[in-house]
């Protein structure tokens, strides 16, 4: 594992928006039962989409940042966890709360 | 349900402190058919605590940092109203103002409160009060200026600096 700082990520998908970030803790709110739905296993559709790899057991993707991105630290070096931390469907409203951390934000629109 | 990814971006932006991201974050709409992550990211640090609005918004297959504005700020854990450091305290509202024909929506943000005064000498060591509005577009994949009027804070001059606003 490298340093918070450096591994932390977000992402966000619409239609299913997700926020993905890269720590060690447990990052995101869903219970148990909503572990199990269908709107669980869409975000996992969507993170191995957008990263191209998702653990549904850690609920976490592994990506680097991308090269082009110079102005971030490590680009294209280091690896990140990247966990999901905020979803929304398109049609939803209102604050979503999630835990751990990241830096980095990144967001994909399905 | 298959899915095709119809905007994305790794690394849009930067957010959170200490390891662990924001925690006020919003789905918000911006246009009649458009949408947009609204995030507010706190900071703290030497008793100052500084929000900044940040609008993600897909554009053109990717996803923009479409705007960055501080929207509150105050120093209510440093300042010593016996003599010390004054307390302020000011804060912008974000209102998208919703238009007939139009793609995406005007965004207006209302500052009020108020702010450390301008000038460190004794005699006016008291805050004063800021008010004023921006109001913005939605252009080139950004929020960009239109107009503004009223006062900037203290904190404001590096983002005016930065966007060359005035």
């Amino acid at each position: 594992m490298v340093p918070l700082r450096t591994k932390c990520s977000s992402a966000l998908l619409a239609a299913v928006l997700i926020f993905a970030s890269g720590c060690h803790k447990q990052s995101t709110e869903l219970s148990p039962e909503q572990s199990e739905t269908k709107e669980a296993f869409e975000i996992a559709q969507a993170m191995k989409m957008f990263y191209g790899n998702y653990d549904v057991k850690k609920q976490t993707s592994v990506a680097s940042l991308p090269k082009e991105k110079s102005s971030f630290p490590a680009a294209g070096e280091e690896q990140m966890t990247v966990r999901p931390l905020f979803h929304a469907f398109s049609g939803d409203a209102g604050a979503h709360n999630f835990l751990p951390c990241a830096p980095t934000i990144g967001m994909a629109v399905f | 349900m298959k899915w095709t990814i119809d905007a994305s971006n790794r690394a849009v932006t930067f957010a959170g402190e200490w390891g662990r991201p924001p925690t006020d974050i919003q789905l918000v709409q911006i246009g009649p058919n458009r949408r947009a992550v609204k995030v507010i990211d706190v900071g703290q640090g030497n008793g100052e605590t500084t929000a900044v609005l940040q609008l993600l918004i897909p554009w053109n297959g990717t996803v923009n940092l479409s705007l960055e504005r501080i929207v509150a700020d105050d120093d209510k854990g440093l300042c010593d109203s016996s003599g010390g450091l004054p307390c302020y305290a000011n804060r912008r509202t974000v209102t998208f103002v919703p238009k007939d024909k139009v793609e995406y929506y005007d965004l207006e943000l209302k500052l009020s409160g108020t702010d450390l005064p301008v000038s460190d000498a004794a005699a006016s060591r008291r805050v004063r009060k800021v008010n004023g509005l921006e109001t913005l577009k939605f252009e080139n994949g950004k929020y960009v200026q239109i107009s503004r009027q009223g006062d900037l804070t203290y904190v404001d001059d590096a983002v005016a600096k930065r966007e060359d606003l005035k």
